[in-house]
């Protein structure tokens, strides 16, 4: 797979639903969350349908257990090859993390250990995701609060390393890194420099809170100026990724929130070079006009 | 104990943190030189439970 540029777009909340559909306002593209769509009918999924018309999809997931040591819930891959049959999504994500255990749901986006033994686990699971689904995956980097002592490498190794054994590819979140920066002490220049860039086939750009010297990712908030910095250095490390804005509280209206969108159009019309905004089309064009 | 008993052995430990439960994650959880191990692990804690809250709030 090699990298194709979306351009600009924003997470589907269904606070936007009927704006969306009445509208049809101008996004490049919406990511959905898959598990909000497994079901068997009824109106989230008449009202995916018609969106799915007018919009390139990707189709974001909250629950695959990659990290988890319980097995992997086949239920659940059958329901998100079904709906990947449907909406047909340029990708499929979901989070480099752990919810589950004793098939008790934490629902929460839980950290693992950086270590041979974990990155072995992952790379096999996403392996047998990806061969049951027929296509490769992206996975996403976390936000984290506490490190665990038997881990052995900086997060960005154990990233790399399974990205290169089971050749998924990379949602790289850089409102995720900033954060873990801020409560891990290291440089988000590091992390992006060590990602092979090659893989990276998204971004993902939020806002979140401060709860005293931490910072907790809370998608509650604009995105904020550092971010905004560590977008602009990671559009410089990587050249076009396609982009989406995660917003999943204190939702602005979506007239707000395109005109946030439209601050990263901007910061990629000038970050990047006149090959690269040839290379990825309309979007960037637009952005810098 | 290691590999992939160790990971499955750490899951259990923090999953029973979160829910209020006996646990040994704190032994196998990093301080900073501001915050204690206990007060990291309890934001995933805290979370857990205003998510909780708030689920039932909205159903109920």
């Amino acid at each position: 797979m090699s990298r194709p540029f979306l351009g600009f777009g924003l997470g589907l909340r269904t606070d936007h639903y009927q704006y969306v559909i009445e509208h049809r306002p101008q996004a490049d593209w919406f990511e959905i969350i898959s598990e909000n769509y497994m079901v068997p009918g009824g109106k989230p999924l008449a009202n995916l349908d018609k969106i799915c018309a007018d919009y390139p999809v990707v189709m974001h997931g909250v629950s695959m257990l990659i990290g988890s040591t319980d097995p992997l819930n086949q239920g659940y891959l059958e329901k998100l090859k079904g709906l990947i049959e449907r909406v047909e999504p340029l990708w499929v994500p979901d989070h480099l993390c752990w919810t589950h255990v004793d098939q008790v749901n934490s629902h929460d986006l839980l950290l693992l250990p950086y270590d041979e033994a974990t990155i072995n686990h992952l790379a096999d699971r996403i392996s047998q995701v990806q061969y049951f689904l027929g296509r490769p995956i992206l996975i996403e980097n976390l936000s984290s609060y506490v490190c665990c002592t038997q881990s052995e490498m900086p997060e960005w190794e154990f990233v790399s390393e399974i990205v290169k054994r089971s050749g998924c590819y990379l949602l790289l979140d850089i409102n995720n890194i900033f954060i873990s920066d801020h409560n891990h002490h290291f440089k988000p220049e590091t992390y992006i420099d060590a990602i092979p860039g090659e893989r990276v086939m998204q971004f993902h750009l939020a806002g979140h809170s401060y709860n005293g010297d931490m910072i907790i990712d809370t998608h509650d908030h604009d995105v904020c100026d550092p971010v905004w910095a560590l977008y602009e250095y990671a559009l410089w490390r990587f050249g076009a990724v396609s982009t989406m804005i995660e917003r999943d509280g204190n939702i602005p209206t979506f007239t707000e929130l395109r005109a946030e969108l439209a601050i990263a159009e901007s910061i990629a019309a000038k970050t990047l070079t006149e090959q690269q905004i040839e290379i990825s089309g309309r979007a960037l064009l637009r952005g810098a006009g | 104990m290691g590999g992939l008993d160790q990971l499955r052995q750490l899951q259990q430990d923090f999953m029973h943190y979160v829910l209020g439960e006996q646990s040994e994650i704190v032994t196998q959880t990093e301080s900073t030189p501001v915050l204690s191990a206990k007060d990291l692990l309890d934001i995933y804690a805290t979370a857990y439970k205003l998510r909780l809250k708030g689920a039932i709030s909205t159903n109920y």
